[in-house]
């Protein structure tokens, strides 16, 4: 999953950037995505050294709205809800599934059905089923398990396979 | 994937310097020395493109010889189970969530059987 979203990241920053005759006027949003790709990777390698506080902070400054100044919405929204989702599971991982549980809804708050809001809500139910609102986290998981499975069919109908 | 993006993200950034240069320089228009260049590096950018593609369909949990597509439907029907699975877990201990259970458990078996014919995807 974690790899799907840094490639759409870096699909986006092509598809930012590919009409050459309009580059300059795209500047501030390749700016805003190249930000967010060292974003990324300085929480990445923070990760792998164990500095949970950096990993955090740098994806706390992701989540802002301002960090994404000059991107069009649906881009801005994708990369907040992704820095939201990694802040997530952060916390689960730290065993603290009432903050994940708060990084994940802010995130959903972004709207959207796509990849990102069904990360969000999975990353949501891990967080309500270690809460003890397991219900609720069914509730959660099926909502992301409606959106795979659009996202499926729309995969199949793009390699020109009809689902059955 | 960190370093595809990033070399995807410099090239991206280095096809752009060039314009810009331009820009700065006050010359709206390329000349022809600057068109082969700017072509050369668009070459440079498909061709990135195609080792970034290439390197996903080399994804070692997929079947030899997939289909390029397969890649995405395998790993949406892996996650469509997987959510299933949990969801089943849970009703295990609350009855009142068996409903959902089921449900997801179909739209699972309908999602493998969508893509059995065009993928051969691994069991999760």
């Amino acid at each position: 999953m974690r790899r799907a979203v840094r490639l759409a990241l870096g699909l986006a920053v092509l598809a930012a950037l590919c009409p050459m005759p309009g580059c300059a006027a795209r500047s501030e949003s390749a700016a805003s995505l190249e930000r967010a790709l060292l974003a990324h990777r300085a929480a990445d390698e923070a990760l792998d050294r164990g500095d949970l506080d950096t990993a955090r902070s740098r994806l706390l400054e992701l989540a802002r709205a301002e960090s994404v100044a000059g991107l069009a919405g649906g881009e801005a929204r994708a990369l907040r809800a992704d820095a939201l989702y990694r802040l997530a599971e952060l916390e689960l991982a730290a065993a603290r599934p009432a903050r994940a549980l708060g990084f994940a809804e802010q995130g959903l708050t972004l709207g959207g059905a796509d990849l990102f809001a069904a990360n969000l809500l999975v990353s949501r139910g891990r967080a309500l089923e270690r809460l003890g609102r397991e219900l609720e986290a069914v509730e959660s998981y099926h909502r992301a398990l409606l959106i795979n499975e659009r996202l499926l069919g729309e995969a199949l109908d793009a390699a020109g396979r009809k689902p059955s | 994937m960190r370093s595809i993006a990033t070399v995807v993200l410099a090239l991206a950034l280095s096809t752009c310097a060039s314009p810009l240069a331009m820009e700065q320089r006050g010359s709206p228009h390329l000349q022809p020395a600057d068109e082969a260049e700017l072509q050369g590096l668009l070459r440079e950018q498909a061709g990135l493109e195609q080792q970034v593609e290439a390197r996903l369909r080399a994804d070692p949990t997929e079947a030899p010889g997939s289909e390029p597509d397969c890649l995405e439907i395998c790993a949406l029907v892996r996650r469509i189970c997987e959510l299933a699975d949990r969801i089943c877990r849970i009703a295990e201990r609350h009855p009142e969530a068996l409903e959902r259970c089921q449900d997801s458990r179909a739209r699972c078996a309908r999602a493998r059987d969508r893509s059995t014919g065009p993928c051969a995807c691994r069991p999760s």
